[in-house]
């Protein structure tokens, strides 16, 4: 105790001191980022800018059940073979044609990434694309960065998604129909547009092969091999029903969550735990239990705790203050938090940057609570904090999971080759983005 | 190969004849590449071609479907060579992954003779579809690590081998392991079948002997975690003597080292001949 009356007066310096710290070890990974998370908080706690009870209650408790309850269920339809299922029949109805498995890959990456982590789409797609194209002879370089892309739009499309729509979904209110209507014309635009510029950048390799007769026969050659794979697999379509029927309705119960009167995470728990109790027989437990990323919840859980610490101090009402008197135009202002956040976004997690930037935007649309659109501030930072994270190669997880998978698989992507396509296809979807929020904002 | 070959052709859009004709030879290019060089397919492509004299893509294909025929047919003759062998409470030794193996154990069983298998591992892909193949078709087996089979050598009564091709020289290319297995039995003198078609020799002199080597430098924690670098060898066929096999059976009947070779020969000079006469592109 005498030593929190100690260092009363040096809260602020130690909030801002623990929060530098950790976002830098996260930028330059020094170490485990749930651990730097964790012990920053523990810190805050330690040195009295937070008491327990203060720093367990600033840990948003719907977001690590909603985390945890999804991939509990994509751990779960995974066992049931049914990714592999799809992933062999996109690869079957597209004939080897490179100019269909381009369109068909990327469209389920995005679709799936927005109903399924992004980084566990990207473990699904990438490899088996990289053998189907390699198989093909082609270099998988441009298939992956465009997965990777797509899986960042289309992981922005959702509450669900990406991690920083659920933190802002759930700490704002703002229900899962409402992210499909308001976000959907932008992200479909943008998907439409970065498809065409895929296919108008990289036409050589993704056109069709109906006049190439050996390309012809190597794809056939190797979706030959592949049936054959497949024709080993034994596959419980019981189970895959399962799976697809209640991911259906857990996916029915957030577009209802309103009618329902549940917060989301209650949804997601229903499902996971309704999943668990139908398929037992085929699932161990345990198993299905140690696959959910317990680092993940932990860095959330120490991240909520250290911006808590920083809001004590008041540093983020300053912040925020600031930002409101900057500039008293509201389109400027979506501008700068689009932008803002998107740049930013390209070089440091997002999760972390949301995080700091819910309690600041909270005062800023506090500030503008008269203006008909002040909601429209979240969607600038929803949109600016996904589609930067298209930016570079370490701008968000999937990112990084899909480089390192390629790697692996001996496709060499490096920071500027992927910075080549990343860079203008990023510019791209804020651009979309800014035309879609200030005509929003202005005519609506 | 040949079932690619068909949809491949039934796909293209190519109007042009001398496109067509380029396109074919880049495909022969590659079929010639493909190491080992298959007998089977390099001749199939040859005989689809000449047959059809490159443009008539509707004969080629009516080809490929007489050459799938008798590329089956010869498969059923070679199974039904392999009812001669008298497995009846036999123990038999199987090592690698071979369609004509499987066949020859399933055609076993369905003239009701009573045996029981030992697995020897190899790869885990192919060692896994093996076991399947047993459980699915409902014989007994036991699996042992390939290294360990001298335990068993008294209860193992032959063992059946297939083989990726027969090459001039006498020399049987096999998956890597299955030459020291077979030195092996063959020293305790267990009998030893290996089930392949005739039409999968490789019927060219051999002119350079290449082992396809593949090395990978590795990275591992031994002794109180010190990491270890070090270059590991893999090597991706074994070239096994006909002289340490028994049997040899193929869809014209069971044969010795001696006949093998005599066939080996009388083929290599039949197709020689035939070749000169064939028009390549």
């Amino acid at each position: 105790m005498l030593l929190h009356t100690l260092l009363d007066p040096y809260h602020l310096p130690i909030a801002i001191g623990v929060f530098t710290f950790t976002f830098l070890a996260i930028i330059f990974d020094l170490f485990d980022k749930a651990v730097v998370a964790m012990a920053g908080a523990i810190l805050l706690i330690l040195l009295g800018v937070l008491n327990f009870d203060q720093a367990i209650e600033a840990i948003n408790f719907e977001i690590i059940a909603l985390l945890a309850a999804m991939m509990i269920i994509v751990e779960i339809a995974q066992q049931s073979g049914f990714f592999k299922e799809l992933n062999f029949k996109l690869a079957k109805y597209s004939k080897g044609n490179p100019f269909l498995i381009f369109l068909f890959f990327t469209l389920i990456t995005a679709f799936g990434s927005a109903f399924l982590d992004n980084v566990t789409t990207i473990l699904i797609v990438v490899p088996i694309t990289v053998a189907l194209v390699r198989g093909l002879g082609y270099n998988p370089f441009i298939f992956v960065v465009a997965e990777i892309m797509f899986s960042n739009i289309g992981g922005a499309w959702t509450l669900i998604g990406d991690p920083p729509n659920v933190l802002v979904g759930t700490e704002v209110g703002i229900s899962f129909n409402s992210f499909l209507v308001n976000l959907s014309i932008p992200i479909g635009l943008s998907l439409l547009l970065v498809l065409l510029a895929f296919y108008a950048t990289n036409w050589k390799i993704l056109r069709p092969i109906h006049h190439n007769l050996p390309k012809l026969l190597m794809s056939n050659v190797l979706l030959k091999k592949i049936e054959y794979q497949h024709k080993n697999v034994k596959l419980n379509k019981a189970f895959i029903w399962k799976v697809l029927l209640i991911l259906g309705f857990t996916i029915l119960g957030f577009l209802l969550q309103f009618k329902l009167g549940l917060p989301i995470a209650v949804i997601a728990s229903a499902g996971a735990f309704l999943l668990m109790l139908v398929v037992h027989k085929k699932i161990h437990v345990h198993q299905v239990f140690s696959t959910v990323e317990w680092t993940t919840l932990g860095f959330f859980g120490g991240l909520f705790i250290i911006v808590e610490g920083l809001a004590k101090t008041g540093i983020l009402e300053i912040f925020a203050q600031w930002l409101v008197t900057s500039t008293s135009n509201f389109n400027l202002l979506i501008l700068l938090i689009l932008w803002g956040s998107g740049l930013l976004s390209t070089l440091i997690n997002n999760i972390p940057f949301v995080t700091v930037m819910i309690p600041i935007l909270f005062t800023v649309v506090g500030h503008f609570s008269g203006h008909p659109h002040a909601d429209i501030l979240w969607w600038a930072l929803i949109l600016g904090a996904a589609l930067g994270g298209n930016g570079t190669m370490i701008g968000a997880s999937a990112n990084v999971i899909g480089v390192d998978l390629a790697r692996k698989d001996g496709v060499k992507i490096t920071f500027l080759s992927y910075l080549k396509y990343s860079l203008p296809i990023t510019l791209i979807t804020l651009v979309i983005s800014s035309a879609y929020l200030l005509i929003w904002a202005t005519y609506f | 190969m040949l079932e690619s070959f068909e949809i491949a052709l039934r796909q293209h859009r190519i109007k042009n004849r001398e496109e067509l004709l380029k396109q074919f030879s880049e495909i022969f290019e590659l079929v010639e590449t493909i190491k080992p060089r298959y007998a089977i397919l390099i001749d199939s492509f040859y005989k689809i071609f000449n047959q059809a004299k490159g443009h008539d893509v509707e004969r080629m294909i009516r080809n490929i479907n007489k050459i799938k025929k008798s590329y089956c047919k010869e498969m059923k003759d070679l199974t039904r060579s392999a009812e001669k062998i008298k497995a009846n409470k036999k123990t038999i030794l199987i090592y690698d992954h071979s369609h004509s193996v499987q066949n020859a154990l399933r055609q076993l069983q369905k003239k009701r003779q009573k045996f029981s298998v030992l697995v020897a591992e190899q790869d885990l892909e192919k060692t896994g579809d093996n076991i399947a193949f047993l459980h699915k078709s409902n014989i007994p087996f036991k699996v042992v690590p390939s290294y360990m089979v001298s335990h068993l050598e008294d209860s193992i009564d032959m063992a059946f081998f297939g083989a990726v091709t027969f090459q001039e020289g006498g020399r049987f290319v096999m998956d890597p392991g299955s030459k020291s297995i077979i030195s092996q039995l063959r020293l305790e003198k267990k009998p030893i079948y290996l089930f392949l078609t005739t039409s999968k020799f490789s019927l060219w002199p051999v002119k350079d002997v290449k082992k396809q080597v593949h090395v990978k430098s590795d990275i591992r924690n031994h002794h109180h975690f010190e990491e270890v670098a070090f270059e590991r060898l893999k090597f991706s066929h074994d070239r096994v003597p006909v002289d340490l096999v028994d049997h040899v059976v193929t869809e014209k009947g069971i044969f010795n080292p001696e006949q093998t070779k005599k066939e080996f020969a009388s083929l290599m000079k039949t197709r020689k001949e035939e070749r000169s006469r064939l028009e390549l592109p």
